[in-house]
């Protein structure tokens, strides 16, 4: 599993949303969470960060730049290229994954998800990236 | 309530969130099962998971149950779905719609609710469901019941389940008769002595009752497929598989989503309306006058008396008249529901002009969702309010315009109108209720809504005993 101290970022235009994804994270043991309203603030986050984001949780359908935007931006760029990314769909957009899984995500999760279900993604990444 | 009962269900915690007082009031036979906590719509605090109860003295309130309104904020019901759903992950969770456009029902159970009702024409679905879910909640001490036909249960023969009655005045089941108990002739005159037309089966039952029920129609007809019970239940759940089901997507419905939902309706109305034994034609007439209300009852029931007058009188077409009676007051979901949960008979005229943009509306919808039907069948439809005397609405067509089918239609829609339970009236004997409907139609002193021959006709199918 992640080391609890792995700097996450959670991205979603929903605060409420945002708000129980950052409480199931920190409920599995994450201790270092930092979050993002859209991809825009998200990209410049993951770029002015003194400590490398070491797992990125993006909501997929946001205003702006949206999660699947914003995983291209940071495939593209050499610096992230290894980052883990998991991006958060609804039900709606589960028919589009294929799209993101070209873009190189390394996960995606349904919402409504519970802690249970986000362990088991968790431990996926973890277990490829590692 | 039973003791038992009473320990059984002071342990489940029921939220409501964002229900307004009409939601509130058609559900609350079921809070008298539940501690209950009421609140509005405040997506941050309930993903917060702090709800205080009030009644335990600001003490943590966890939901074992949530009735979720509809939302008036820009979040969608999706979202909200999805936020309940995380924050309370083992809640059975329902949602209850009023706006026809929010109510997609796949899409609601798909992000988290357990279900979603369109209110108020699924209020009775919905309190079904909330009791199933109580029944499972409590280990099978609350329990849920559904009506069953009296026609279905044989003197002599011993009975498949317990059955209950219920008693209008306190709102509450009584048990009646244990499962294995012969019922009798004797059993049969207690009830008729109490004006008891209805009984219930526990929803658990319903398989066993089911398979007794067809047994015994088997035994008057070797090729009958189901018992009337089983044909009504499943109607009853079809009609709103697709009736409610039509609503998802808003407009953008394909012609040929349009056309399969014209054509499952059109096999629903042959499987359960039209394909039963001749013999049960007086039966069925006489074991649905009072009944209760329950989801599309009104739609279902003018379906089925509509095309049971139309073979008992061989006038216009079984087929259509049913179809048509299903489809008749679809444009009610756009009326508001202050008006459609109010009594025709109470409507002032600010009222009346709003429910009579009904059957546009019914048009309007089938239109947007693609039902496209045959020329017969919209005539039915569109024609339903149309009088005898010419004082209908909306075109106060003379008669000679007015379809067979539509006078069909409309007579059984009366016909439904006026032998219908009403709440804090006593029950009434089939007798009494016949009465009923030949002063509402011949002597009301009003309009001639159908031809009175047709009328004369419909009371001539049961000779005063
Ligand atoms: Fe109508
Ligand atoms: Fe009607």
């Amino acid at each position: 599993m992640f080391d609890p101290k792995t700097r996450v970022l959670v991205v979603d235009d929903m605060t409420t949303m945002r708000k129980l994804v950052m409480k199931i994270c920190t409920d599995l043991g994450l201790t270092d969470i930092t979050e993002a309203a859209d991809g825009e603030k998200a990209w410049a986050l993951i770029n002015t960060e003194i400590k490398p984001i070491g797992l990125v949780i993006s909501d997929w359908n946001m205003p702006h730049l949206t999660g699947l935007d914003l995983l291209k931006r940071v495939r593209a760029d050499a610096r992230h290229k290894a980052m883990p990314f998991l991006l958060v769909t609804a039900e709606a957009e589960a028919a589009q994954v294929s799209e993101a899984v070209k873009a190189g995500v390394d996960n995606y999760i349904v919402k409504p998800f519970n802690a249970q279900t986000l362990t088991e993604k968790l431990e996926a990444i973890h277990k490829k990236r590692s | 309530m039973a003791r038992a009962e009473k320990i059984a269900t002071s342990s489940i915690s029921l939220l409501t969130v964002g229900l307004d007082p009409d939601e509130l009031n058609s559900l609350s036979h079921v809070f008298e099962y539940c501690r209950v906590e009421h609140i509005d719509m405040d997506l941050n605090k309930l993903a917060s998971g702090a709800i205080e109860s009030a009644a335990s003295g600001g003490g943590k309130f966890t939901p074992d149950l949530l009735i979720c309104g509809e939302s008036k904020t820009a979040v969608s019901l999706d979202e909200i779905a999805q936020t309940i759903r995380m924050t309370f992950p083992n809640a059975q969770m329902f949602c209850v719609c009023r706006n026809r456009r929010n109510y997609n029902r796949k899409a609601l159970v798909k992000n988290g609710f357990n279900d979603a009702y369109l209110f108020p024409m699924e209020a009775g679905a919905l309190r079904r469901g909330v009791f199933i879910a109580l029944n499972k909640l409590t280990n099978g001490i609350v329990k849920a019941y559904r009506p069953v036909r009296m026609a279905d249960i044989r003197v002599g023969a011993e009975l498949p389940c317990k059955i209950a009655i219920y008693l209008p005045v306190n709102h509450k089941y009584v048990h009646f008769l244990n499962e294995e108990v012969i019922f009798t002739g004797a059993h049969l005159e207690k009830l008729r002595s109490h004006r008891i037309s209805s009984v219930y089966v526990q929803v658990e039952d319903l398989p066993a009752f089911y398979d007794y029920a067809t047994a015994g129609t088997k035994q008057v007809d070797p090729a009958a497929k189901m018992s009337m019970t089983e044909r009504r239940h499943r109607l009853e759940d079809e009609t709103r598989r697709l009736l409610g089901g039509m609503f998802q997507a808003g407009g953008a419905i394909s012609i040929e989503e349009g056309q399969k939902t014209v054509e499952d309706l059109q096999s629903a109305v042959q499987r359960y309306i039209l394909d039963f034994p001749p013999h049960e034609l007086r039966f069925q007439i006489l074991s649905m006058m009072g009944e209760m209300e329950d989801s599309y009852s009104h739609v279902i029931n003018t379906a089925i008396y509509g095309a049971l007058f139309s073979i008992a009188l061989e006038v216009g077409t079984p087929a259509d008249i049913a179809l048509a009676g299903l489809l008749h007051d679809i444009g009610l979901v756009d009326v508001p529901e202050q008006v459609v949960l109010k009594p025709v008979a109470h409507h002032n005229e600010e009222d009346a002009v709003l429910y009579q943009k009904h059957v546009d509306a019914t048009v309007a919808v089938m239109k947007e969702h693609k039902l496209t039907v045959m020329g017969p069948v919209m005539k039915a439809v569109y024609q339903h309010h149309e009088y005898f005397d010419t004082s209908g609405y909306p075109a106060a067509m003379v008669k000679a315009g007015i379809s067979k089918d539509a006078q069909i239609v409309t007579l059984a829609d009366h016909f439904d109108y006026l032998t219908r339970f009403v709440q804090g009236q006593a029950a009434m004997t089939p007798e009494e209720h016949f009465e009923k409907f030949r002063l509402g139609m011949l002597e009301n002193g009003r309009n001639v809504m159908v031809d009175p021959e047709l009328v004369k006709k419909v009371l001539g199918l049961f000779p005063k005993q």
